[in-house]
């Protein structure tokens, strides 16, 4: 008969002090929330910037386009 | 030697479930064997992708996490059901029982059970991949399984709510000195042409950007009729997820 693979339920010793620390650095990272949404805000405006620049060139190549046929 | 990975995304309706099921898929096609967990447990979604009945789950991750079932009572080879040429093709499914979730919600699943499946897993199957589809969110549970497997794979939109989010769980995870890699998804079709958008992201968040999915309604509209790279092999879609399956094969194994 083929070997079956049970899972022993439980808990170790490590993960208590894994989830202390997951939970102390949840706790940090949201104290950072403010210098996060400033660097977060800067990329969208330099995304913005190149999505407009993207629809300049798209318009002068229209342009150009209909100049030429 | 199998590599475990989790796909999690800071909110909901990012396309987890969806890139699981697909990635997986495009993995098995590269001829290897993969295992797919739904630790979605709050709101499992892959066997419906998967087209996995409920009579089909007599056993489900939860009765294996309670010590109930052994894993082959869990386990659903889908390689014939998808009519997958070549690889193999693993999923277990949770609970849909609400009593089910809410067990599991309160009490958690335990550290030592990422390590088990996926020596277990290894063991009885051979797989070559694990692939954990996680809850969204930043919460213990969902750090607990990113932080015990080998790697993280993060999906992002771009919205702000979604950046700002994995900004902050990309800053927990270097952290814990974890390896992580970030796929944008669902990109709107003008920001997906901007040139080095992947690059863009990857220096705002400080983590390798390896994919970059635009926004293609088609699927959407196809996710509960089974995997759409089985049905639509040459779409635009299937190439993205052939690529992100190119990195791991040749980026993340060995």
């Amino acid at each position: 008969m083929a070997k079956r693979h049970y899972f022993i339920p439980g808990r170790s010793e490590s993960e208590a002090a894994l989830r202390a620390e997951i939970s102390r650095m949840l706790a940090t990272a949201q104290t950072d929330l403010s210098a996060v949404e400033e660097k977060v805000n800067a990329f969208e405006r330099r995304l913005e910037e190149i999505l407009d620049r993207l629809d300049d060139l798209e318009d002068r190549l229209k342009r150009l386009e209909e100049l030429l046929s | 030697m199998v590599l475990s990975f989790t796909i999690h995304s800071y909110r909901g309706g990012t396309g987890k479930s969806t890139t699981t099921a697909n990635l997986a898929v495009m993995l098995a096609l590269y001829d290897k064997k993969v295992a797919t967990i739904d630790l979605d447990l709050t709101s499992p979604g892959l066997h419906v992708i998967y087209q996995v009945n409920q009579s089909q789950m007599k056993s489900t991750l939860n009765d294996y996490l309670y010590g109930r079932a052994a894993l082959e009572d869990v386990v659903i080879d889908l390689t014939q059901q998808l009519q997958l040429p070549r690889g193999k093709l693993y999923f277990l499914g949770a609970s849909m029982k609400p009593e089910e979730i809410a067990k599991l919600m309160k009490e958690g699943y335990s550290e030592k059970f990422f390590k088990v499946v996926v020596e277990q897993l290894a063991d009885a199957y051979g797989v070559d991949y694990v692939i954990f589809d996680t809850h969204p969110g930043l919460n213990e549970d969902t750090l607990l399984a990113i932080l015990s497997s080998d790697t993280s794979l993060m999906l992002m939109r771009m919205d702000k709510q979604d950046i700002t989010g994995t900004y902050v769980t990309a800053q927990i995870l270097r952290k814990f000195k974890k390896k992580s890699y970030v796929i944008l998804n669902m990109v709107p079709q003008d920001m997906a042409k901007v040139a080095d958008l992947q690059g863009e992201v990857s220096k705002l968040l400080s983590v390798p950007v390896i994919g970059m999915i635009p926004f293609y309604p088609e699927v959407l509209q196809h996710r509960s009729r089974g995997v759409f790279i089985l049905k639509h092999p040459k779409h635009p879609y299937a190439l993205r997820i052939k690529e992100i399956a190119d990195f791991i094969v040749n980026r993340l194994t060995g």
